[in-house]
């Protein structure tokens, strides 16, 4: 049986993720969760997909068990529908280069490196901060945005890293936090935001 | 936030400062605290143990001499100037 890990995924990742079991037909499969809000979406969007769902939680986490029903019958959805608390609150940060806007490059790294500082003190976090071209130097090879992206991470920022752009920088082997990804999800995540702020 | 921060007169000035205590592990760029005004954007932050080295390391360059200030930043109350 497939077995999802959506821990730490900000809403309404787990949403997607379970939706991608059901579009592909999965009769059975588990998502483990790590917050209450999530749980309820999932078993909103069970509802809406005709399959039943049994929850188990223990310590914080929670196993959500979806079974197909008789009647199932998957249709598209729109992944927010089933996240009415997160709504509005979801957006993305997208890094295409090293530093703050164009000028004095020390200027740019001095700001991007306060910019990082200033969202791990902040309430409202992105779901999202993706890496591209230039921009993938920050999270290889910069220590103190390093430092805030753990820290993002660690509160359920999902980082993604474009992996070509890693390949041709040669830094394949230096990423120090996030996920390598590829155009395919960091386009993915910029649709599913409800804004996108490039630096 | 707790900790301690560098400000100065100019981002030039900070931006030395930055490269002067590049050595120094955990020293972090970070914006100049709302309620410290007079100074420019861009400070450092220090952590305690780094503070008295930070701290040597500035003092023994003349060209800054008057160009920065040294706060404790305590949560709940306004910083209190330690340096400057």
């Amino acid at each position: 049986m497939v077995v999802i890990d959506a821990k730490g995924k900000a809403c309404p990742l787990p949403v997607i993720l379970a939706k991608k079991e059901i579009d592909k037909g999965e009769t059975q499969f588990e998502i483990q969760v790590d917050n209450p809000v999530a749980v309820q979406n999932l078993q909103r969007l069970a509802d809406s997909q005709g399959y039943q769902t049994e929850v188990e939680t223990k310590e914080g986490i929670s196993q959500l068990l979806f079974s197909k029903g008789d009647q199932a019958a998957p249709q598209p959805v729109d992944p927010q529908e089933f996240c009415p608390t997160c709504q509005g609150k979801n957006w993305a940060v997208f890094v295409g280069k090293a530093m703050v806007g164009e000028g004095d490059p020390e200027l740019g790294t001095a700001l991007i490196r306060m910019f990082f500082f200033t969202l791990t003190q902040s309430e409202d976090l992105p779901a999202y901060i993706l890496f591209m071209n230039q921009g993938v130097q920050l999270p290889t090879q910069d220590t103190q945005v390093i430092e805030h992206l753990k820290a993002l991470a660690e509160k359920g920022v999902e980082i993604l890293v474009c992996g070509t752009c890693l390949n041709f920088y040669n830094l394949t082997d230096q990423l120090k936090i996030g996920t390598v990804s590829n155009m395919y999800e960091i386009v993915e995540r910029m649709k599913l935001a409800d804004k996108v702020i490039t630096i | 936030m707790t900790g301690f921060v560098l400000v100065f007169a100019s981002t030039h000035t900070a931006m030395t400062a930055q490269k002067l205590l590049s050595g120094l592990p955990g020293v972090a760029m970070m914006p100049t605290p709302r309620e410290i005004s007079a100074s420019c954007g861009l400070s450092l932050l220090v952590p305690q143990e780094r503070l008295e080295p930070a701290l040597d390391l500035l003092r023994s360059q003349a060209q800054l001499e008057g160009l920065w200030e040294a706060y404790h930043l305590v949560e709940g109350a306004s910083p209190k100037k330690i340096h400057g």
